[in-house]
This record gives structure tokens, C-alpha cells and sequence, in this order.
């Protein structure tokens, strides 16, 4: 069947449409401007700011063009006299109530409605009553409000319960006393809620961490990565040149509209990671001499470093790579360490890598077929917390008819429906069995499972932090691929990090093993030297006492961003590197996509990009082939990263580990808010926490014999007592943490001990 | 006949002028630039005279001058600017550095407000741009800076020369005020 065309006429001009287009969407894919404010293509129609009235000859009155579908020979005034009279009786009457704040208003400089004001607006009023004032509400820590400016135009509304999926703010009255808030005053805790900011016409929704920072004309616009979860969402770095000094700020990030990976929309976390960029960086070389930190010179702690280094015998150094870091930096330092013959790990959590797994899953998937999916299954994933924008396409997906299941060891809170299928760890594999065994497939060597699972066909699986820190995970990554290499469907497996996925790559170029390394018994035993790129192993590995004396008895050269406390007193020499926006570099994320950046401003104090400080630190261990490396080019040219060959997955178990027994088994990932050092400093981003609280069944607790119901006794990690959550969509025998607990980061699939509380 | 030589002896200049015209060395013996310069100088011998001891007395000057600048606070005491940022967008020689932050009672104020004097042309857009009338050029011209860095007007410096000069700015925009 072709498809219909319509030709439609707007100014004069004759354009071809599709049946069903609004005329404001024909008029924008043409180039013809229409002042609107409540009309957003992402979102749904609402026709409620009558900003767009249009002249449409043989229509009676002015018609809304985001609202009126296009007919066939439809001939559109937008700049008639008519057009004109009833836009501008419409801007009189929305800046009847708007106040004349604009020097004091953030949005001042990028607002619509002073943008259109201008065009449409006149310079006298025919209302001479007093303006309405709205009072504010505390909306939390990342977004500021001033509701007296709000027009209704309800584009916050709409993104909540379309977008995010979670309908927190609500227009409360109607006409001149509509009202737009959080019906139970909670504040917002969407991790998009960022995004309302973008969508607010006015400066009715800003943002607190940017408030009264600058202005919009001011700023130069860098295009960058996100560096916080697996899909790398494009952002809009804004920097700001003072007039003294020429001296660069980083005064906000945006999201870049990209369809592949964000659209429009992005995190929190990405938005807000920014505002750690200054805040307990390391500006300068230091060396620790008798337990006194003194600054040093470039040359001379490069000297030292060296030194060590090179008088390491092989196997007896570590070093502890971040995930998230660029490739380019990655295969310097991979390099590095295979020169000196350190062993190299990543800092994730306790993983299980025996299957190799690159990062990369067996398909390459887009976010488009992540919409298009009809039977999800997503196993030990929570997309809300850990992926927010992989959360906004399933949640997409599942608007749309697909059936969303999870295979989940504590009931989560999602922004979509789904079923949620709750089960101890240890029972994971044979779930999948069962499934396999409905779906008529067989793994040989491996005896199937009868319990019921009803999926059905599946068509995307997604295998999360969950699986990614489970005993068995490759067990379950290497079922999972088999299924889906018989049944057709996608595999999505999620990442911890930014670049697991390019670092692996280059790992295996330069056969690097980073695989099989339960590094909770193995890290540093034996090392005599341990170097950390943009690590703090008290946060980003499972941690330990024992950890802690060894990296204190060792040497620890860390090349690193950011202070931590505990690093002033392990680390024996720091080098200061540049933060991520600070860097150039390129990035794989979890779907194969490449993606390289320009650093968004020059590094802060004496930080220096890293493949700068490992290229001179190579030189003067006398690795000769860094000598010809001149440019980041150089190194893209030589780790050939566009060969994603790699990425295939073959791996095939061939018979099950047993699952390990404990008794009471934490199941809390690491903390979305915690998940990196740039992360860790962002202080509205940590403001967004709840008080710490502990997940528990009551079956769990009673077979445990703790009788108390308020508080329990927490004896591992780092607190004492914390507020007891006992709830019935938790496996019996898991224990959950829920809200600020940072500090218990590397405790997955740990055993925990619990005492009586009050 | 008295009447007819006079007569004559005109015609007889007039005739000596006419064959002499265009005749340089004939104008300098005759001095005649010098009477035409004389026809202007002469008669403000005969004007008053405007001359002022100046460090003592000052020529008045108008209440559009642009001068040093300065910035004025309320008659309540408190600070005019509300770090909008308009002056630093618009001035053409970036002489203006603006930071801003939430003040302790919420409202927008600035942390820093840098103008470098060697930088300003004095071209009062800043002052046209301005929405709360609190950057002002004063009639303040005699100003001089002796060590580096005291060309950079700091807000405390320019806050200062507003409460100074306060009075006469006041006055210079009540006289002008409907031409605002």
C-alpha cells in the first residue's frame, strides 16, 4: 500500500505531508516558525497556550496548528492579520501574570517567552489589577522554582507521566488560579527530573546547583560523552571565558540531542556530575614524605614514579584501572603495565569474568530495537537507578504493548509495568533452565530444571549490574546468549562503568587478561606496588581492612582526578589528571557505538590529560615506542579500535558451579550516586539521598532470631544501627540497603552479619 | 574736489589692488591676513573672560558626563545591582567581569564585580543597559592610577564612589530624568 500524500500550503508555500501530521509538525520540518510554548514534539498534545493560532482559510476562527491535523489543499496563514491579532491577544494575556523579572531570572537570555515577547508582545498592557503570586515549593535538591513565572503551559507535567513515568507534579485549580505542584509535597525524586528544567518554557523550573551562575549568551558549547553509566548520553558541555584572566568555568551540561542514544532527554546524574568538576581535586604532584604530603614538580614526581616502578620485579604490581576512563588512556596504561609486567584490574565491583566478556553484547543492539521489543526480560536489572535512559526506552517499549519481565531478588520501583519475578540469587540459573526447558531449548551437558517461568518467546534479554556481580554470571551471560543464538532475540548485557566495553577491547588487542579476578582475596597481597587510575578502592572495589593495610604497606602511585579522605592516607604519590570533561578521548559503550569527545575545557591547577603523563612516564621507563606517540590521533591509529570483531561472545558453560551459601547475602548494587569519583563529589547529586535503611523479610528475620522491628545492628561496614524496612517483596534470606549507603559499596553478594537493634 | 580725490585716490587702490590680486609678497606688504586674523581675535578682547584657576574652580560640565564609574546603592542602604549581567553583555570593550551567587536571603546578588578602568571607553552603554539604574558613570574625570593592578574597580571601590558622588548623581538624573 503507498502511502498517502497530502499537500498542504503555509505562507505561500506548497508542502507534502502524511496524513495525520499536526500543522505546527509540517510547518517545523519545513522551517517555518510558529511561536508555540506548550507544544513539544516529544510529548503529547494538550493545545492549552493557544499560542500557535493560525490562520486556515474557510475555518471560521483562528485554528492551533499543534492541535489541527493537516487535510488535503489545506492553505495555512501563520503571518495573516487574523494569525497575527490572535497571537498577540493570546502573549497579552499569558504576560497578564508573568512578572517582569528577567534580570533577576535564570531562564533570562533562553526564554521562550521573552524570545517570543519580543515578536509578538506589545509594551502596554491593558490590565491594570496587581499580578498573582504563586508560593514555592521545595521541589529537592536539583531543581529551583519560582511559580510565579509559570504560564501552564504543563510541558512538566506531561514529561512526568509520559517521559519519566512517574507523575509527581500536577496542576491543582483552574484559569487564574491553576497551580502547578506536588500534590503531597515530597518534592520530586525522578532521576530525569533534570529534564523539566530543558522543557520549561519560563524560568518557572531551574536549576539549583546553576542558580544565579550566569547567562545563557555568555557561554561556549562543547559537545562531550557522559561517563556515568554504560549508554554514554551526548552532552552540551557550556563553559564560560571570564573577561579577566581568560581563565574557563565549567558552568553547566545539556543534553545533546542524539538519537541513537538519549534523544532529548538526559539523567541526573549526567546533568549534575558537573558541579564536582572543582571540588577536592588535586592540583599539584604530591609525594608523601614521613606521612607529610609536600607538593612536587612534574619532573620530579614523573622521576620518582618511575623509579618505583621499574624496580618492581614482574607480577609483583597492581594496577587498578577505572571503567570509565577513555580508551586512549586505558591502552597507554594497559600498555604501561604490561611493560612493567603489573597485573591489571578493573575497579568494579567483585565480578565474575571467567567467560571473558567484553562489554560488548553478542548482538549489536540500538536503542531503537530496545522500543521496538515485545517481550523484555530484564534479569537482576533495575534501568530506573543504574540506567535511567535505557529505563526511558523500555518504559517506551512497554507504553507501547511490550511485556516487561523481571527476574529480581527484591521488588523494585519502576516507571513502568512490569512483573516483577522475586528470587534468591542462587536460584537465578535455574529459572533460566526452566525457561529454556518451556522454550524447547537444550545446553548440553546441562540437566534442565522444571519450576515455572511463564515468559513466553522473548525477544530482548537485558542482563544487569545484577548478573554482572553475580557468582555465576557467566553461567547466566552464556545460557542467556545460547537462548538468544536459537531463539533470534537480543541480548543486551549492562556494564558498570562508561567504557568496560572499549577497555576490553584493547585489553584483548594487547591480550591483557582481565578476566577471573576475585580480587576481594587477591588484590595486593603480594603487591609491592599498586597504581590506581582514577580509583579510590575505598568506594569503587569490595573493601576491606585487609585491603586497606596492603595498599597502606605498598606503594601506591595513584593517577587520579579527585581526593578522598582515605587516599591521603594510603597513596604515597599523586599525580593530578584531568577531569573527565577536561579530556579528549573516544568511548564504546554497551552497544557498540564509538564515540570520541573534545575535551570541553583545559585541565584545572597542574593536571595533566593521562596519555600525557603515562606517555612521558613510559619514556622514562624506557618504553621506546611512546616516543613516537605526538597526539591523541597517534593512539587512536594504533589500538585500531574500529575492529569490534572482538566483541563476539562464544563462550559456553559447560557445567554449573554451585551457587555459594550464606546465610543472610547483601543484594545492593553499588550505589547509583557513588558509582564514580566525579560522582562521589557532585554535592546536589548526594543531597538527593534518603537516610540509609536496611531491607529485610520478616521470615528472614526470624530464622536470623532478631526480634527488634525499629533498628538492627549492622556489624560489617561502616555502620552501627540503621532503620529497619521489613518488607514482603524481598527474598527470604537477602538483605537490601536502601538510600545513602556509599559507604557500603563492594558488599554485593556478601555475607552480613545483623544483631538485635531496637 | 576734496571729493573727487578721495574718489580717486580709491580707484587708484582699487586699481593698484585689482593688478596686485593673487599676489603673494603684495598680501604679506600689505599685511592683510594679518587684519582678517585680527577681525576674529579682536573682539574677545572686549568679551568677558571665561578663564577658572582650575584645581580651585572647574569649567561646569553636563549632566550627561561620562565619567568614572560607580555603583549606587537604595536610600535604605542596600546594593541597586542584582547581577543580571546586561552591563558585561553589552559592553564593547569587556571591561566588565560579573560572578554571582544566592545570597544568604535568596536573592540574586553579585560575589564579584570587576570593571577595569583601562579597558572602559566610558561609552555609557552600560549604563543604558542597565534595568535598576545601578551602574552610573559620574562626573568624576580626574583619576589616576600609580601601581598596577589598582586599575581593576572592585565592587567595594565602586560601591564606594556611588555613596561618594550619590548627591550629585541623584541631581544629574533628576534633571535629566525625562529624557530617560
Amino acid at each position: 500500500m503507498t502511502e498517502q500524500v497530502l499537500t498542504v500550503k503555509i505562507d505561500g508555500k506548497t508542502l507534502s505531508c502524511k496524513p495525520g501530521q499536526s500543522i505546527i509538525e509540517v510547518a517545523d520540518q519545513n522551517g517555518i516558525f510558529i511561536p508555540r510554548f506548550c507544544y513539544h514534539k516529544s510529548l503529547s498534545v494538550v493545545a492549552s497556550c493557544r499560542m500557535c493560532l493560525v490562520e486556515v482559510e474557510r475555518a471560521p476562527k483562528a485554528l492551533p496548528a499543534c492541535a489541527t491535523p493537516v487535510a488535503d489543499g489545506m492553505v495555512i496563514k501563520s503571518q495573516s492579520k487574523i494569525a497575527r491579532q490572535a497571537q498577540k491577544a493570546v502573549m497579552e494575556f499569558l504576560l497578564i501574570n508573568h512578572p517582569l523579572d528577567c534580570p533577576i531570572c535564570d531562564q533570562g537570555g533562553e526564554c521562550e517567552l521573552q524570545d517570543l515577547s519580543m515578536g509578538y508582545g506589545q509594551s502596554e498592557s491593558s490590565f491594570y489589577q496587581s499580578k498573582r503570586a504563586v508560593k514555592d515549593e521545595d521541589l529537592g535538591p536539583l531543581i529551583a522554582t519560582n511559580m510565579t513565572r509559570c504560564i501552564h503551559c504543563t510541558r512538566c507535567v506531561r514529561f512526568g507521566r509520559e517521559i519519566a513515568g512517574t507523575p509527581e507534579l500536577g496542576a491543582v485549580g483552574r484559569g487564574g488560579h491553576m497551580e502547578i505542584g506536588t500534590f503531597l509535597k515530597q518534592g520530586v525524586q525522578s532521576e530525569v527530573s533534570g529534564n523539566m528544567i530543558d522543557l520549561c518554557p519560563v524560568g518557572a523550573l531551574t536549576s539549583k546547583p546553576f542558580k544565579y551562575q550566569g547567562r545563557s549568551w555568555g557561554f561556549g558549547s562543547h559537545s562531550h560523552m557522559s561517563a556515568h553509566d554504560c549508554l554514554g548520553s551526548h552532552l552540551s558541555v557550556h563553559t564560560q571565558v571570564t573577561n579577566v584572566g581568560k581563565e574557563q568555568r565549567l558552568m553547566r551540561v545539556l543534553p545533546k540531542e542524539s538519537h541513537h542514544v538519549n534523544g532529548t532527554w538526559l539523567s541526573d546524574r549526567d546533568r549534575f556530575s558537573y558541579t564536582a568538576n572543582e571540588q577536592n581535586r588535586i592540583l599539584k604532584p604530591m609525594f608523601k614524605k614521613q606521612g607529610n604530603w609536600i607538593e612536587v614538580s612534574w619532573q620530579e614526581a614523573l622521576t620518582l614514579a618511575a623509579k618505583k616502578l621499574s624496580e618492581l620485579k614482574m607480577g609483583q604490581g597492581q594496577l587498578l584501572l577505572s571503567p570509565s576512563v577513555s580508551t586512549e588512556e586505558g591502552y597507554m596504561a594497559m600498555k604501561l603495565a604490561v611493560h612493567l609486567g603489573l597485573e591489571t584490574c578493573f575497579s568494579m565491583l567483585k565480578q565474575d569474568l571467567k567467560d571473558q566478556f567484553s562489554g560488548v553484547g553478542v548482538s549489536q543492539i540500538t536503542m531503537h530495537d530496545v522500543k521496538q521489543a515485545k517481550n523484555i526480560v530484564m534479569i537482576g536489572s533495575n534501568p530506573k537507578v543504574h540506567q535511567p535512559i535505557l529505563g526511558l526506552a523500555i518504559r517506551q517499549a512497554q507504553l507501547a504493548g511490550a511485556k516487561v519481565e523481571h527476574l529480581t531478588a527484591s521488588g523494585l520501583t519502576l516507571n513502568y509495568q512490569a512483573t516483577q519475578l522475586i528470587a534468591h540469587p542462587r536460584l537465578w540459573v535455574n529459572h533460566l533452565l526452566s525457561h529454556a526447558q518451556s522454550q524447547n531449548i537444550a545446553f548440553e551437558g546441562i540437566k534442565s530444571v522444571n519450576t515455572e517461568v511463564g515468559w513466553g518467546q522473548v525477544d530482548l534479554w537485558v542482563l544487569g549490574e545484577g548478573v554482572l556481580m553475580h557468582p555465576q554470571g557467566s553461567e547466566i551471560r552464556s545460557l542467556v546468549s545460547q537462548m538468544v543464538q536459537a531463539t533470534g532475540a537480543k541480548l543486551l548485557i549492562l556494564t558498570e562503568g562508561s567504557n568496560t566495553a572499549g577497555l576490553s577491547i584493547v585489553a584483548k588487542e594487547l591480550d591483557v587478561n582481565l578476566s577471573d579476578r576475585p580480587y576481594l582475596q587477591k588484590i595486593g597481597i603480594h603487591s609491592e606496588a599498586i597504581w590506581l587510575h582514577q580509583t579510590h578502592p575505598e568506594f569503587d572495589i569490595p573493601f576491606n581492612e585487609t585491603i586497606y593495610h596492603q595498599l597502606k604497606k605498598s606503594f601506591v602511585v595513584a593517577t587520579s582526578s579527585f581526593w578522598s579522605d582515605q587516599m591521603k592516607e594510603y597513596a604515597d604519590l599523586v599525580l593530578p589528571i584531568a577531569s573527565h570533561y577536561e579530556t579528549s578521548g573516544t568511548q564504546v559503550n554497551v552497544m557498540g557505538h564509538v564515540q570520541s569527545y573534545q575535551a570541553a575545557l583545559m585541565p584545572l591547577g597542574e593536571s595533566r590529560p593521562a596519555w600525557k603523563v603515562f606517555k612521558v612516564l613510559g619514556q622514562l621507563l624506557g618504553k621506546t615506542d611512546f616516543s613516537e606517540i605526538e597526539a591523541l590521533s597517534d593512539i587512536q591509529q594504533l589500538m585500531k579500535l574500529s575492529v569490534l570483531s572482538h566483541a563476539g561472545y562464544d563462550y559456553k558453560v559447560d557445567q554449573l558451579r554451585p551457587a555459594n551459601q550464606v546465610s543472610l547475602l547483601n543484594i545492593s548494587a553499588k550505589h547509583p550516586m557513588a558509582c564514580d569519583a566525579q560522582v562521589r563529589h557532585a554535592e546536589p547529586l548526594q543531597n538527593t539521598m534518603d537516610q540509609l535503611r536496611v531491607r529485610i523479610s520478616e521470615q528472614t528475620l526470624q530464622s536470623l532470631d532478631i526480634h527488634s522491628r525499629k533498628t538492627v545492628v549492622l556489624f560489617s561496614g561502616a555502620f552501627s544501627e540503621v532503620l529497619l524496612d521489613i518488607s514482603h517483596d524481598i527474598a527470604d534470606g537477602c538483605i537490601e540497603f536502601v538510600g545513602d549507603y556509599r559507604e557500603l559499596a563492594g558488599s554485593w553478594l556478601q555475607e552480613i552479619e545483623l544483631g538485635n537493634g531496637a | 574736489m576734496n571729493q573727487f580725490y578721495i574718489i580717486l585716490i580709491l580707484a587708484a587702490f582699487g586699481l593698484v589692488f585689482w593688478l596686485l590680486r593673487g599676489k603673494q609678497w603684495a598680501r604679506q606688504l600689505l599685511l592683510l591676513d594679518f587684519v582678517r586674523g585680527l577681525k576674529v581675535t579682536l573682539p574677545y578682547f572686549f568679551k568677558p573672560k571665561i578663564t577658572v584657576q582650575f584645581p580651585e574652580e572647574h569649567t561646569p560640565i553636563s549632566p550627561r558626563f561620562r565619567g568614572m564609574l560607580a555603583l549606587r546603592r537604595y536610600p535604605n542602604g542596600e546594593e541597586r545591582c542584582i547581577a543580571c549581567k546586561l552591563c558585561e553583555a553589552v559592553c564593547p570593550a569587556l571591561a566588565i567581569t560579573i560572578e554571582a551567587q544566592e545570597r544568604e536571603d535568596g536573592q540574586r546578588r553579585t560575589t564579584r564585580f570587576d570593571i577595569d578602568a583601562f579597558k572602559c571607553i566610558h561609552c555609557g552603554l552600560c549604563e543604558e543597559a542597565c534595568p535598576v539604574d545601578s551602574i552610573v558613570l559620574t562626573s568624576n574625570m580626574h583619576y589616576t592610577m600609580r601601581k598596577r593592578g589598582e586599575n581593576i574597580m572592585t565592587k567595594e571601590k565602586l560601591l564606594a564612589i556611588g555613596e561618594a558622588y550619590e548627591s550629585e548623581i541623584a541631581a544629574c538624573r533628576e534633571v535629566d530624568k525625562d529624557e530617560r
